[in-house]
């Protein structure tokens, strides 16, 4: 037997026996009795799988399996342990709990926050509108239209413009003053009097 | 605690047990440990990759099915690991400290088994990966072709090839090695 065929027929014969089993192989073993090279080669193939076999089924330590178990329990939860969500509904109806409380949060996440609520005005306020003598009348102190005006130094003529009381501006009262004059006799006069509580209200001009 | 896997599983499951936990782990803790570690050789990497293993396992038990299949799924996953870890620390090879046994052991003849054991142990971790795997667990766990196949997810004769080209390779890198038991 050549030590080619000695290898190929080892490895064959491995593939379905024990390492120490090849002792028992005829054709195999006077083979190694007459190689010595084939002989070395497979005392350390076969060895080295014997010591390596023996240290790895060496008995371990008792500890060595419990600290093993310590590790891996420490690092597994218990299977019924629930999450904290999962306490909150009892379970038959932990999905509606759910689907409710996903729903309150889309509400809120989309419409901000809540509108404020517009306050009526109270009930006295609504009385003393209606309170009044006459509400059509304009009832408007002078230093308030002063002040409404964004002139703050005025001539005198200014002050008893009547377009410029009633809010008219400058040039719309350019423009009614011609249209007053082509007329002829429609004169806008308008000096704001005053009547006695200091009011002022608006006359109607006058016709020449 | 005794009972069959699935048993002691549903007792885990439902019940959160922990003694079906304890009896589950002491079950197969020295199966997965001593499978594992034919494919890595090392002692404290055999024993990250076991607890990883298990953890694993147990944090996915409800979805394991077949509750009576559970061996071979915590066997499969643990051979997943040790191929993980393998592919990642090929190139580390970590001695561990031989004891011999036996009554007549001269020093000589220690220090002569611990230089074969080193250079098998070398030889072994440079093979390409499914050779080794497929010598380590039929070699140093024993398990036939059959069984090795189906951890790994090959056919027998896939397996079988493997074997054949690994102890191949393995003489040669003893030959140049140079070793003289």
């Amino acid at each position: 037997m050549k030590c080619r065929e000695f290898w190929q027929k080892a490895c064959t014969h491995l593939e379905d026996h024990e390492l120490e089993r090849l002792e028992t192989s005829g054709p195999l073993k006077e083979h190694l009795r007459k190689c010595k090279r084939c002989a070395r080669q497979w005392d350390g193939i076969s060895q080295g799988f014997s010591q390596l076999r023996e240290d790895i089924h060496k008995d371990m330590d008792p500890s060595f399996w419990q600290d093993m178990r310590r590790e891996v329990r420490s690092q597994i939860k218990r299977p019924d342990e629930k999450k904290w969500y999962q306490g909150l509904f009892p379970r038959p109806f932990a999905w509606a709990g759910a689907l409710a409380a996903s729903l309150v949060a889309l509400f809120f996440l989309f419409h901000g926050q809540p509108h404020k609520v517009t306050r009526f005005p109270a009930a006295q306020d609504i009385v003393a509108m209606f309170d009044q003598s006459d509400p059509f009348e304009v009832d408007l102190p002078t230093n308030e239209i002063a002040t409404a005006s964004p002139k703050t130094d005025m001539d005198d003529d200014e002050l008893t413009d009547p377009y410029l009381l009633t809010g008219v501006s400058d040039s719309w009262s350019g423009v009614l003053d011609e249209a007053g004059q082509d007329e002829q006799g429609m004169e806008m006069k308008g000096p704001a009097s005053k009547d006695k509580t200091g009011s002022v209200s608006l006359v109607a001009p006058k016709r020449a | 605690m005794t009972g069959n896997d699935s048993d002691l599983i549903n007792a885990w499951l439902h019940d959160g047990d922990e003694r079906a936990f304890s009896a589950l782990m002491t079950r197969y803790q020295e199966q997965v440990f001593y499978l594992v570690r034919s494919m890595v050789l090392d002692v404290e990497d055999a024993k990250d990759v076991t607890q990883k293993a298990f953890i694993k396992a147990f944090n996915n038990l409800k979805r394991l099915r077949k509750k009576d299949n559970f061996r071979g799924w915590l066997l499969k996953i643990a051979v997943n690991l040790a191929r993980d870890h393998l592919r990642t620390r090929r190139k580390h090879l970590a001695l561990e400290p031989w004891t011999a046994k036996g009554t007549e052991v001269t020093p000589e003849r220690r220090m002569m088994d611990r230089e074969i054991k080193r250079h098998l142990k070398e030889a072994l971790l440079s093979l390409p990966p499914r050779q080794q795997e497929v010598v380590g667990l039929r070699l140093l766990k024993g398990l036939s072709f059959k069984e090795i196949s189906h951890l790994l997810d090959m056919k027998e004769k896939t397996a079988r090839t493997n074997f054949h080209f690994g102890l191949k390779a393995l003489r040669a890198l003893m030959a140049q090695r140079g070793l003289r038991p």
